[in-house]
């Protein structure tokens, strides 16, 4: 499993998917810092810090960023064993293609860590330039395990998402923009049990985020509640990835047979 | 131990109501070349897609080194390198970060095989350009090095010429002639260019519409190969009836009304030469004429001939 994991790395190299996480992750705390700065004076924060950047950011990431992020990189890491026809290679190997998909959706996660990783940093970043109060160890030691927590609980409520790419390899860009409807629709659930039970709200409430800020909030959201409805999303990408089977008929690649014909033959070619 | 490196018995692959492959028992000796020939279509990579379990069969077996492949691909594939229609590796990466994940995969120590498998093609270690930017050719000669990177001991090949140019498919010939004489691996290639099968195997199964017509040695098939002397003559029934009163022989086939075909070839042309011309006939041509094995293709497969 290392060694696929290994592998899924070195086949990001040059890959300009990438990119649209970083620049999503670099939007994000910069949005947040330009809202509090462009926001009527009734609804700015008159304490806005550090933390209030981090949590801002953390609060975009997961409702507009990561989802379509998260869904967008790891379908792709699974399409293109299709679209490059390399999955002929990989099976005769031979590699599951159940370990496969494995592979790739771990590597996802821990792309997934990454991205929150380099999300902090830019904040980190942001903050320092726009010369905000409450650059201190605590501050950064919480965000970043908020920022991992987030990366984490998001990505496995994507997961579902994304290990049904393997099985039908040209979902991707319908379920990232699924993923997008998904994320952004949690803005609207206002119940704490909602928010702790709707996977895309559940790692707020897993990793105790106060949402309050975000969302007119009725009551609090369950620690308990948000861990399970996480664990029921991990335990149903499971099972898809348990479900997928090697593909029966691998589709490859036609030859251009026509280059090596005679031109008499290429004419009686249809 | 089995007597073959790959048997299939009536192996089919049916897509609804379409045979692609039927009953197909095709026979692979060790440490020969076996040339799977047919026409575009007629169900070449179907059946080396099955026999790498890339294709499950509909009907019929595959055994490898005398193992079923069903239930034992963990244990067969490793042993086996392939080269399945189009080159497929990660337009991004160079050929050597591609073979390095195929490497990883593999298990193969790494730096030594990839680069000798690179040397082996004609493809430099470590080059800049990447899988996107190179030819048919080239990407052709880096599928090629892939299939021999873990050093199988058999090689499955389906078209491993096409889209190279001249010199790189002598060259690639014999490579391959040389993994099989000097390494004794055993290599099953497809094509459907009869040039070049004829030039590289030992064994040919002829496919057609997913039938195999005839698995013979290259000699047998050479052998079977109709051998004839041909007279143009004034009078072909006159000359009939001098060779059955002079030479007592009857195998011979009249064409038509100055054409005959004499299939006694251990008959001297000059005698018979001289017997129709002193009874009489003219004699305007005699020739020793061969089916190649192409007319033999067209023969067997009962149509048009391939390049």
């Amino acid at each position: 499993m290392l060694t696929i994991i290994w592998t899924e790395f070195q086949k990001l190299k040059r890959y300009h998917i990438l990119l649209i996480g970083i620049v999503g992750m670099t939007l994000s705390p910069i949005l947040g810092l330009v809202t509090q700065s462009v926001a009527i004076e009734e609804a700015r924060n008159p304490h806005f810090d550090l933390p209030a950047l981090v949590s801002n950011t953390i609060w975009n990431n997961a409702a507009i960023f990561m989802p379509i992020v998260f869904t967008l990189i790891g379908g792709y890491l699974i399409r293109r064993e299709y679209t490059d026809d390399t999955l002929k290679n990989i099976l005769t190997v031979p590699v599951s293609y159940r370990k496969l998909l494995a592979g790739k959706l771990a590597a996802t996660g821990l792309l997934a860590l990454l991205i929150g990783l380099y999300s902090f940093v830019v904040a980190i970043a942001v903050g320092a330039l726009a010369g905000l109060r409450g650059m201190d160890a605590p501050a950064f030691a919480k965000g970043l395990l908020q920022m991992g927590g987030i990366s984490a609980g998001v990505y496995i409520a994507v997961l579902p998402l994304v290990a049904l790419c393997g099985r039908l390899p040209g979902l991707y860009m319908g379920g990232s923009a699924a993923a997008f409807v998904l994320g952004y629709s949690g803005m609207f659930f206002k119940s704490g049990v909602l928010r702790s039970i709707y996977p895309f709200l559940a790692p707020f409430a897993a990793i105790g985020f106060d949402t309050g800020a975000y969302i007119s909030a009725e009551n609090a959201a369950s620690a308990p509640l948000g861990l399970a409805s996480l664990g029921a999303m991990l335990a149903l990408a499971a099972g898809i990835v348990a479900a997928s089977g090697t593909p029966g008929e691998i589709r490859t690649r036609r030859k251009k047979h026509l280059l090596s014909l005679r031109p008499a033959q290429r004419e009686r070619k249809p | 131990m089995s007597e073959y490196v790959i048997e299939t018995r009536n192996l089919t692959k049916q897509y609804g109501a379409q045979k692609s492959v039927a009953d197909l028992s095709i026979h692979v000796r060790p440490g020969r070349i076996y040339g799977l020939l047919g026409r575009n279509g007629a169900g070449k990579t179907t059946t080396m897609k099955m026999l790498l379990g890339l294709t499950r069969p509909t009907a019929g077996d595959i055994t490898i080194w005398g193992l079923p492949l069903r239930g034992n691909e963990r244990r067969l594939l490793p042993r086996i390198g392939c080269l399945i229609e189009s080159p497929g590796f990660y337009p991004n990466l160079t050929a050597t970060e591609n073979l390095r994940i195929f490497a990883a995969l593999r298990g193969v120590p790494e730096r030594g095989a990839i680069q000798s498998a690179l040397a082996r093609v004609g493809l430099p270690y470590r080059d800049k350009k990447l899988f996107s930017q190179y030819s048919l050719g080239m990407k052709q000669r880096l599928a090629i090095a892939l299939a021999i990177l873990h050093d199988p001991e058999l090689l499955i090949l389906d078209e491993p010429v096409n889209g190279l140019d001249p010199i790189g498919i002598a060259e690639v010939r014999s490579f391959i002639r040389a993994l099989c004489a000097e390494r004794g691996k055993t290599i099953l290639i497809s094509s459907h260019i009869l040039s070049e099968i004829a030039l590289l195997a030992d064994d040919i199964g002829i496919i057609d519409h997913g039938a195999l017509l005839e698995e013979e040695s290259l000699a047998a098939l050479e052998a079977k190969s109709n051998r004839h002397i041909r007279f143009t003559v004034s009078s072909a029934a006159q000359a009939a009836r001098i060779l059955e009163s002079a030479f007592h022989e009857t195998r011979f086939t009249v064409q038509d009304e100055h054409r005959l075909q004499l299939h006694a070839l251990e008959l001297p042309v000059g005698r018979a030469v001289t017997a129709f011309v002193e009874n009489g006939l003219e004699v305007s041509e005699a020739c020793v004429c061969e089916e190649s094995l192409e007319d033999y293709f067209k023969r067997v497969t009962g149509g048009e001939g391939i390049a």
